[in-house]
């Protein structure tokens, strides 16, 4: 289900269907705020994205799944509310912004207008990743608000943390750094699906029975909530997990931004530091 | 001078795309001219920044391109309209132009919104502000094009054949862009011999890396004076020869004693410079 609902958003971000406000929210009369002064160009792409994507009929649907999964579920079942709060289902949010991040970002790479322009391609590049942390930190505010704007029930001393609620907001920065560094090392339309089968495939090979693993999957079912009471399903530490997927993250950025510049001394050597505090990170999460 | 070249060089494989040339181009209006594969693009693209030449130096706006910072700097009063704007379907026309007016640095939303007002005024699409990109027909990109070149009112333009695909209405428009600011210095190639002469103060004529030519257009015209003439049949001498509106045959080559010689144009000039090899065209044999 989950996965049928990631190809419709990449087929509807495909066909760049839109609810036709651009010309409303273009020229909305909003006041200019007095510390609206010129910004660095990062920033300013990626408000210019957060106002493109937030007339696109894919984002609306996106409310729509989200609402799904939350509202529903905790009115329905507390119980499932629990397991989605925790993160499993977000992933599959994760697995969505890859894949449209894949099928969009590229879009910068043959134009070459751009290869005249004083922002470089890093800015473009630092712009995607500010907007991708800016929906993760969004995306983790919500969880926050959610989990603690409930009222207590019975199990209240089941219910996630911070440090649970952190693995899905972590999974849509990671899943949108590794489409952006797919975007720009696959040329063409076929980075969002290879973004998909990958991230898949990265889950279902580490998650597999008898591996002893999934710590190091970006994705883990580490709780589910019962009526017979709260069941761990996999041992390890998830804030060294948490930590591992924030490394995995800063070694995405790393790598993109390693493609767009060339090969600098520092970038390289930030970007051994973050791999071996990403190792040290994994190794700490495994039971 | 805004654009110093000096015995520039670059080469693709085995190809010389540019082979030696020296420039100095200052305000105004140079046109390049020069058949498919002469360079032209190449050129264009060295003093656009985009593409570094093998061998040689360029000075722009009294800039280094080959140093990092300056050419930034150079990026930032540099306008340049590829062949290939590449512009992003999916796009409207005043989305993609806002983008790329964030990526000229024009980071302030409300300056910046006026400035894309501007260009897209100034391009005449404003009642195509909000249509997608897609949509656009090949005049109208290649006008939203010139509106990204036009972002910031740059010092420098380069231009690669821009009047391509522009019906005469938004030709005559053109022109009158381009020439609007004396003191900017426009660099454009084209096909359009018309538009050489109706836009540029300096032709330069390429072909095959190196320069042919560089001068004014009346200069240019006047390189083919005695070498244009007008009989009723084509005659031996004559390298092209074409039958005119008035039904009389206008030759260009070497024409016979006695020929009746006409004022040569710019195009007949050209015509002799790049020769009929450059031509793809069989020589007349007698």
């Amino acid at each position: 289900m989950e996965i049928l609902a990631v190809i419709a958003l990449v087929l509807v971000e495909r066909a760049r269907l839109d609810l036709h406000l651009r010309k409303w929210w273009s020229r909305l009369p909003l006041p200019r705020p007095a510390w609206a002064v010129a910004v660095p160009v990062p920033i300013a792409l990626a408000g210019l994205d957060v106002r493109r994507w937030a007339v696109r009929l894919t984002v609306a649907l996106t409310a729509f799944w989200l609402f799904l999964l939350f509202a529903r579920p905790f009115r329905a079942d507390p119980y499932e509310g629990v397991n989605s709060l925790v993160g499993f289902y977000l992933a599959f949010f994760g697995l969505g912004v890859l894949a449209i991040v894949a099928a969009t970002s590229g879009r910068d790479r043959d134009a070459e207008i751009q290869s005249a322009l004083p922002a470089g391609p890093r800015s473009r590049v630092l712009g995607w990743a500010g907007l991708l942390a800016l929906l993760a930190i969004l995306e983790y505010g919500l969880l926050l608000a959610s989990r603690y704007g409930l009222d207590e029930p019975a199990y209240a001393e089941f219910l996630p943390g911070p440090w649970e609620l952190a693995h899905g907001p972590l999974m849509l920065l990671g899943g949108g750094l590794l489409g952006l560094l797919l975007a720009r090392l696959v040329p063409g339309w076929i980075a969002a699906p290879v973004g998909v089968v990958l991230g898949i495939a990265w889950v279902v090979v580490l998650s597999r029975d008898g591996a002893g693993t999934p710590m190091l999957a970006p994705l883990i079912e580490w709780i589910e909530f019962r009526e017979d009471g709260l069941v761990v399903l996999e041992p390890g530490s998830l804030a060294w997990h948490n930590a591992y997927l924030l490394g995995l993250c800063g070694l995405g950025l790393v790598a993109v931004l390693l493609r767009e510049a060339g090969r600098r001394r520092a970038l390289i050597t930030s970007g051994a530091v973050v791999l071996v505090g990403t190792i040290a990170a994994g190794a700490q999460a495994l039971p | 001078m805004s654009v110093r070249v000096h015995d520039l060089h670059k080469t693709f494989r085995r190809t010389h795309a540019i082979d030696g040339i020296d420039l100095d181009l200052g305000p105004g209006v140079t046109g390049m001219l020069g058949p498919n594969g002469a360079g032209k693009t190449t050129l264009l693209r060295i003093l656009a920044t985009v593409l570094a030449p093998d061998a040689g130096s360029v000075r722009l706006m009294g800039g280094d391109p080959s140093r990092p910072s300056e050419r930034t700097d150079i990026r930032r009063r540099l306008g340049y309209l590829p062949q290939e704007v590449g512009a992003y379907p999916g796009f409207s026309v005043r989305e993609f132009i806002d983008y790329i007016a964030v990526l000229k640095e024009h980071t302030d939303r409300g300056a910046r919104r006026r400035e894309v007002d501007r260009v897209i005024h100034l391009v005449n699409l404003d009642d195509k502000a909000y249509t997608t990109i897609r949509t656009l027909s090949g005049g109208m990109r290649r006008r939203l094009g010139l509106a990204c070149a036009l972002l910031g009112d740059p010092r420098l333009l380069v231009l690669d054949e821009p009047a391509a695909g522009l019906d005469p209405q938004q030709r005559l428009r053109f022109r009158e862009l381009v020439t609007a600011d004396p003191s900017r210095t426009v660099v454009l190639s084209t096909h359009q011999t018309e538009d050489v002469v109706a836009l540029c103060h300096d032709v330069v004529v390429i072909d095959a890396g190196r320069l042919l030519f560089r001068g004014s257009p009346v200069g240019l015209a006047a390189s083919a004076s005695g070498r244009v003439w007008r009989s009723d049949a084509r005659e031996p001498g004559a390298t092209l020869a074409w039958v005119a509106g008035d039904g009389s045959t206008r030759q260009i080559g070497d024409p016979p004693a006695g020929a009746d010689l006409v004022e040569p144009t710019v195009e007949d000039a050209y015509l002799i410079l790049v020769g009929a090899t450059a031509l793809d065209l069989e020589p007349a044999r007698a």
